[in-house]
């Protein structure tokens, strides 16, 4: 096999696999990312002669805490986001006006939006003379995914995992230093005390 | 299995019956939404758009660093200077992860925008070749990407957080001089 064939079978696999469903790659992309952005940024952070040890302690596990807490919670929220899109199309909650006219027109007007309805369980979409309103139920079911999958991402990377890494950054920090831990704050404590003291002009 | 057992465990799944008929029954309440030819052709834009990989790139680090850096600097979990820098570390990882992510997401996605090879199975369908171009684009960024991730991210995150760093430095240093003075 050359190279130009073992490439097309690579494209090939990649029409095949995700020309239907985007919101997966997204996700499996979006973890692989986390996981070697990550790797390089803890390498970044022991080499910084500038960050002090207790410091890089912090970011290191940090960074550990990140590509893991974002892994698993962009598994648990990307995949679950991406199913509710879904479930909204497939159910009718979300429809384009020409899909859900079809469906009103083929007496499935009162079952549209309940929740075991199924849009494409019906005689008007079964119709193989009705091609686009498959195409428009195909379209709005990957624009629902596509928010679901991104709305899961940015909810699990930019709000959940940074509270939960910190946590769990800041839990090492202290088990790993908790000598300078107590230290800094009693310098913190003292400085604070003495600007009072001075500031009241006892 | 005594009868305790029994009972408990017809208990619970009565009461797991009632919560997914009060899911369902929820669910059919909500209101639901018919999009019309503008409002469809909108949103269909913009779920391509999040979905493509210089996009989605730009939703997460415009969310990210709204965030991210405020979630750090507010973590009373630790002392004031591990605060800072942390902020100052996830502000520059994201600005410098954000830079080179859009270069080589952009790149890839101008590359595979006239892709001349299209697989046989989607040839006559517009819809799929749009996804399968994206899917090509993204896969080729996540490959060059683990090279830049070590070659560029890492070292340009360095850079700007101790160029950060020395400036909180210096301004430490002279609010010290002003409080000694």
């Amino acid at each position: 096999m050359n190279l130009a064939s073992a490439g097309k079978k690579v494209l090939d696999w990649i029409g095949k696999t995700y020309s239907n469903d985007i919101g997966n790659l997204l996700i499996t992309t979006g973890m692989l990312g986390f996981g070697l952005s990550s790797g390089a940024q803890i390498i970044g952070i022991a080499k910084n002669n500038k960050i002090e040890k207790k410091e890089k302690t912090y970011m290191i596990n940090q960074e550990v805490g990140d590509a893991l807490i974002n892994i698993l919670s962009l598994l648990a929220f990307g995949k679950l986001t991406k199913h509710i899109g879904t479930k909204l199309v497939s159910t009718g909650k979300i429809l384009p006006k020409t899909v859900a006219s079809a469906l009103e027109k083929g007496g499935f007007g009162e079952k549209i939006g309940k929740a075991g309805f199924d849009v494409l369980d019906t005689a008007v979409m079964k119709n193989p003379a009705n091609a686009n309103l498959l195409r428009d139920f195909a379209n709005c079911k990957n624009m629902t995914e596509s928010f679901g999958a991104v709305g899961g991402s940015v909810l699990s990377g930019c709000l959940i995992a940074p509270i939960l890494r910190n946590n769990y950054a800041s839990y090492m920090q202290k088990s790993i230093h908790p000598i300078e831990n107590r230290e800094f704050n009693r310098i913190d404590l003292s400085k604070y005390n003495s600007a009072n003291v001075s500031g009241m002009k006892i | 299995m005594n009868v305790g057992n029994i009972v408990n465990l017809v208990s619970i799944s009565k009461m797991a019956q009632k919560t997914g008929n009060a899911f369902r029954g929820g669910y059919t309440k909500l209101p639901n939404i018919q999009l019309g030819e503008k409002a469809f052709t909108t949103a269909t834009k913009i779920g391509q758009f999040i979905s493509n990989p210089v996009g989605n790139r730009i939703v997460l680090a415009g969310t990210g660093i709204l965030l991210q850096p405020t979630i750090d600097y507010y973590n009373k979990k630790v002392d004031r200077k591990t605060r800072e820098v942390s902020a100052i570390r996830t502000a520059s990882k994201i600005i410098a992860g954000t830079g080179v992510g859009l270069a080589v997401r952009g790149g890839c996605m101008a590359l595979t925008k006239n892709m001349k090879y299209i697989p046989e199975i989607i040839k006559n369908n517009p819809d799929k070749i749009n996804n399968y171009r994206t899917a090509v684009s993204t896969i080729a960024a996540m490959a060059i990407m683990t090279i830049t991730n070590f070659l560029l991210d890492a070292p340009l995150t360095t850079k700007l957080s101790n160029k950060w760093l020395e400036k909180r430095e210096q301004k430490e240093q002279k609010e010290q001089k002003e409080v000694k003075a």
